[in-house]
């Protein structure tokens, strides 16, 4: 019964490598995936640059701000992908007992979820925001990057992404209660990263105590990006009054105690599947 | 190694609805109701043995195995796999345990069998030399060699299933749980299927559980059978006993020596005859099913009249020139029960 | 034509099968239509007009198109690729009816489904969240955009069915597919305006026949083209739809010699 014990994420590095493998037998379909990705957010990208050829700003936005929102939360949102499309796929695979199969192998159900789906093909969505950070940096005049702006940026989004992975966590432990749920999750996955590709201060009052309390988008790039840009924000916006670098530097904080949330729904929900079944 | 002590299970189903606006009306509350997949399971599995689940779908056989396999978590009701409560031991169940789902697959479907192989080396953290060892045995015991290389997605079935089998191996499991392992395959492959379990069984030990709808797979495989039927075993022992415990009703087929008296006064209206039948023979603990000529086929039921007497009594009524007793075969028995159900 | 409509009463009703889908795609198309609207009326805060949208008009702009894009299905459609893929379009062309007209009715089902149950809510959400510009002259607009609708299906229809022949001779046809859609979302009028380009290129899109996908019923609903421009417009987007289905019935003549020299 000496069994060595399974070391965890040099599985997962196994597993994703096996994914990606499987993947590029089909080579041509994979890049144009990456491809398809990428154009498809340039062409949103553009057409918000369109807009901005007919009017200065929004709410008091440059182009190049909102770029900084734009590019930050693509990039974060491509990362969560990348790692969390185990959990945004689970509903077919509950829908046609596949999952059953995650809980008869002696791992983690999180961890398999977790490893089963590693999607390299993301880099396309990663690429378009970086080149909208990019844009923000260099239009119309280039600005200059220091140390510190490349650290919160940095971590804002990797923080941002571990936001965004949590999301779909929520979305996998819904999917496991509710059948047809995860076109509902959707709204909070895909719509997030959109809401949060514009100034949070544009939207309405609910939807703005939404997104810094209930899903925290608001820590995903708006918070950083104040920070970042040196921006004042509107009245009322700021939790507890606190500064934009304060809230930057939190974030991290944020977004740990919202993945801590995600992961104890999920094991609740894989409970909870367990007692009821399919 | 398998204890089950009146497990139940019920599922809250959906119904679903339609019709234009069936979407928002779903969302209110009352459109479920509760079924009951497993009513009272109970029966015990020693070491060694090799059991076939039967029962028609939907009779509850899947929801037991998940259970047994901690998959599920039972309303009420105890289970020991492997001395371990399965849903509570879940890991430590799973790494002893092998599980083959026929319908669905656990490999990886754009790699080649052989690097799903190795996965699985990997989730189960099984020692390289074992591993060696194990993929050794299963290529000579399932014929992997031709298609250990290919990708999955481009296996036949019964190649897959193979791969599926393997799969379930590399950990040197002490049972196998083994969901309709045979379900569309062919002979060839079935019984290929059926002597690599054979082989494990006999000369590894290891118990197997399955649940089939092919009978031959019983045959060929089981000493023992659990007929489940709405959510209970109503049968755990030996396919021959199922027989007699369930196909009680036999046919004694007769052939008169010459047409009753009765008969022959209508004789001249031949199309009548063969539709509306002759006159039915009277035998008391027999009702006459069909008739053909002279043949005629009375069914009976031997808990009620024994084949002898009831041979004699027709005998003594009518002049006979050959008889055949015919017993149900297993299928008809167990596709009686199946049948039974829809009431 | 008994078994067009046929064909087009089981579209529908296959819809309905997808019930809880729709109300899931109906929640996330209205918030993003919340979404997209919140900066686009922060762009009229600097300025009343941009080319010739005024707020009401670019509000009711945004709703109109997230309710058109279901009917129009740009956000995937590849029914017709499927069969070509998994042979099943051996059985469709044994049928004794137009192929493309098979297609064609299933489509004008499937759309007419959606004009119930998401164009309409969607417009319903938009008018709630946002408040629209309902058209001043009902009696001419209504029937015209009801008009343009019609040729706008036709025209979208045909395009994705010219999209989904390419599974006949890519493996990877659904990921270049995807980019044709993907570029019909721009270049039709579904992410921004098409009169907010700067003008030679907004002329050219107008001239494209992916504008009479969003762009020209919007046009119509929103009355930025009268009398004698309305007939051109409508006339335009009448000449695409004909040009379109015939490229689509060639194309699928085309395939077809393929598949019989094939044997499927």
């Amino acid at each position: 019964m000496s069994k060595p014990d399974v070391f965890l994420p040099s599985l997962y590095i196994r597993l994703a490598i096996a994914r990606v493998r499987g993947r590029m037998r089909y080579r041509v379909g994979f890049l144009l995936m990456i491809l398809g990705v990428f154009v498809a957010n340039t062409f949103e990208f553009v057409a918000l640059l369109v807009l901005f050829g007919q009017v200065r700003e929004l709410g008091g936005w440059s182009a190049g701000e909102v770029a900084l929102l734009w590019g930050m939360s693509q990039m974060s949102f491509a990362i969560a992908e990348a790692f969390g499309h185990g959990f945004e796929g689970l509903a077919p695979q509950v829908r046609s007992g596949e999952f059953d199969q995650v809980l008869v192998r002696p791992l983690p159900v999180f961890f398999q979820v977790f490893a089963s789906d590693f999607q390299a093909q993301r880099i396309g969505r990663f690429l378009q925001g970086a080149m909208a950070v990019w844009y923000s940096r260099s239009s119309p005049a280039p600005i200059p990057w220091h140390a510190s702006d490349w650290t919160i940026l940095t971590f804002a989004v990797i923080t941002g992404s571990v936001i965004f992975f949590a999301t779909f966590v929520l979305g996998g432990a819904w999917a496991l209660r509710v059948v047809d749920g995860q076109e509902f999750m959707n709204t909070f996955t895909y719509g997030g990263t959109t809401l949060a590709s514009y100034p949070l201060d544009l939207f309405s009052d609910p939807i703005r105590r939404a997104a810094t309390w209930i899903l925290p988008l608001a820590f995903v790039n708006y918070f950083p990006a104040l920070a970042l840009l040196g921006r004042v924000a509107p009245d009322g916006i700021l939790p507890f009054g606190l500064t934009p670098i304060t809230l930057a530097l939190s974030a991290p904080i944020v977004a740990l105690v919202y993945l801590g949330i995600a992961v104890v729904v999920w094991d609740r929900s894989v409970m909870r599947y367990q007692g009821t079944g399919t | 190694m398998i204890v089950a002590e009146a497990l139940k299970k019920s599922f809250r189903v959906t119904t679903r609805r339609t019709g234009g606006f069936s979407a928002f009306r779903a969302l209110l509350p009352g459109s479920t109701s509760q079924v009951e997949a497993v009513r009272s399971v109970s029966f015990s599995i020693a070491a060694g043995e090799m059991v076939a689940v039967l029962g028609p779908n939907g009779a509850g056989k899947s929801t037991t195995i998940k259970m047994l396999t901690g998959i599920l978590v039972p309303d009420s009701g105890t289970a020991t796999t492997l001395g371990l409560v399965p849903w509570q031991s879940r890991r430590s169940v799973a790494k002893r345990i092998g599980v083959v789902f026929g319908q669905r697959t656990q490999l990886w479907w754009d790699l080649p069998l052989s690097d799903s192989l190795d996965l699985v080396r990997h989730m189960y953290g099984v020692a390289p030399q074992r591993f060696a060892e194990n993929l050794a045995t299963c290529r000579e015991l399932l014929d992997l060699d031709p298609f250990l290389d290919r990708p999955v997605r481009q296996l036949s079935l019964g190649q897959r299933m193979r791969g599926d089998l393997a799969a379930a191996l590399i950990h040197d499991p002490e049972i196998l749980f083994l969901d309709e392992p045979t379900i569309g395959l062919d002979l060839v492959a079935k019984a290929r299927i059926r002597d690599a379990l054979t082989h494990l069984n006999q000369s590894r030990g290891v118990t197997v559980l399955l649940t089939t709808h092919d009978l031959a797979d019983v045959a060929r495989l089981c000493q023992r059978v659990l007929l489940i039927d709405h959510g209970r075993v109503v049968h755990d022992g030996g396919l021959e006993a199922l027989r007699t415990q369930f196909g009680s009703g036999c046919t004694l087929v007769v052939d008169l020596a010459e047409p009753s008296a009765s008969d022959k006064a209508h004789r001249h209206d031949a199309h009548e005859t063969s539709e509306r039948g002759v006159s039915p023979l009277v035998v008391p603990g027999a009702t006459e099913t069909r008739s053909e000529g002279n043949r005629r086929w009375l069914a009976f039921d031997r808990r009620e009249v024994s084949a002898s007497d009831l041979i004699a009594s027709v005998a003594s009524r009518y002049p006979l020139s050959d008889l055949t007793l015919e017993e149900p075969d297993i299928e008809t028995v167990i596709a009686g029960l199946y049948a039974s159900r829809t009431e | 034509m008994r078994v067009y409509a046929e064909l087009a009463r089981r579209a529908w009703q296959r819809q309905r099968a997808y019930g809880n889908a729709n109300l899931a795609g109906l929640f996330t198309n209205s918030f993003f239509g919340y979404i997209r609207v919140v900066p686009l009326i922060a762009a009229f805060a600097s300025r009343p007009d941009i080319s010739g949208y005024d707020r009401d008009a670019a509000i009711t702009w945004n709703w109109l198109v997230q309710s058109l894009i279901t009917i129009v299905a740009l956000w995937g459609w590849w029914e017709v690729a499927l069969t070509i893929r998994s042979g099943e379009v051996a059985i469709d062309l044994a049928r004794p009816i137009h192929y493309l007209g098979y297609w064609l009715a299933r489509d004008v089902g499937r759309a007419a489904y959606s004009t119930v149950y998401r164009f309409i809510p969607i417009l319903i959400v938009g008018q709630l969240v946002s408040g629209l510009r309902w058209p001043e002259a009902p009696w001419l607009t209504w029937p015209a955009f009801l008009c343009s609708l019609v040729l706008a299906v036709l025209t979208s229809f045909a395009w994705r069915f010219l999209l989904n022949l390419g599974a006949f001779w890519l493996t990877d046809y659904r990921a270049i597919a995807s980019l044709g859609l993907v570029a019909t979302t721009f270049l039709s009028g579904f992410l921004v305006p098409l009169a907010f380009f700067p003008p030679v290129i907004r002329s050219i899109l107008e001239a494209l026949p992916f504008a009479a996908i969003i762009q020209t019923p919007a046009t119509v609903f929103l009355e930025r083209a009268e009398g004698m421009d309305l007939t051109l417009l409508l006339a335009q987007q009448l000449g695409w739809a004909i040009v379109m289905l015939g490229v689509a019935h060639w194309g699928a003549q085309f395939a077809m010699r393929r598949v019989t020299v094939q044997g499927g």
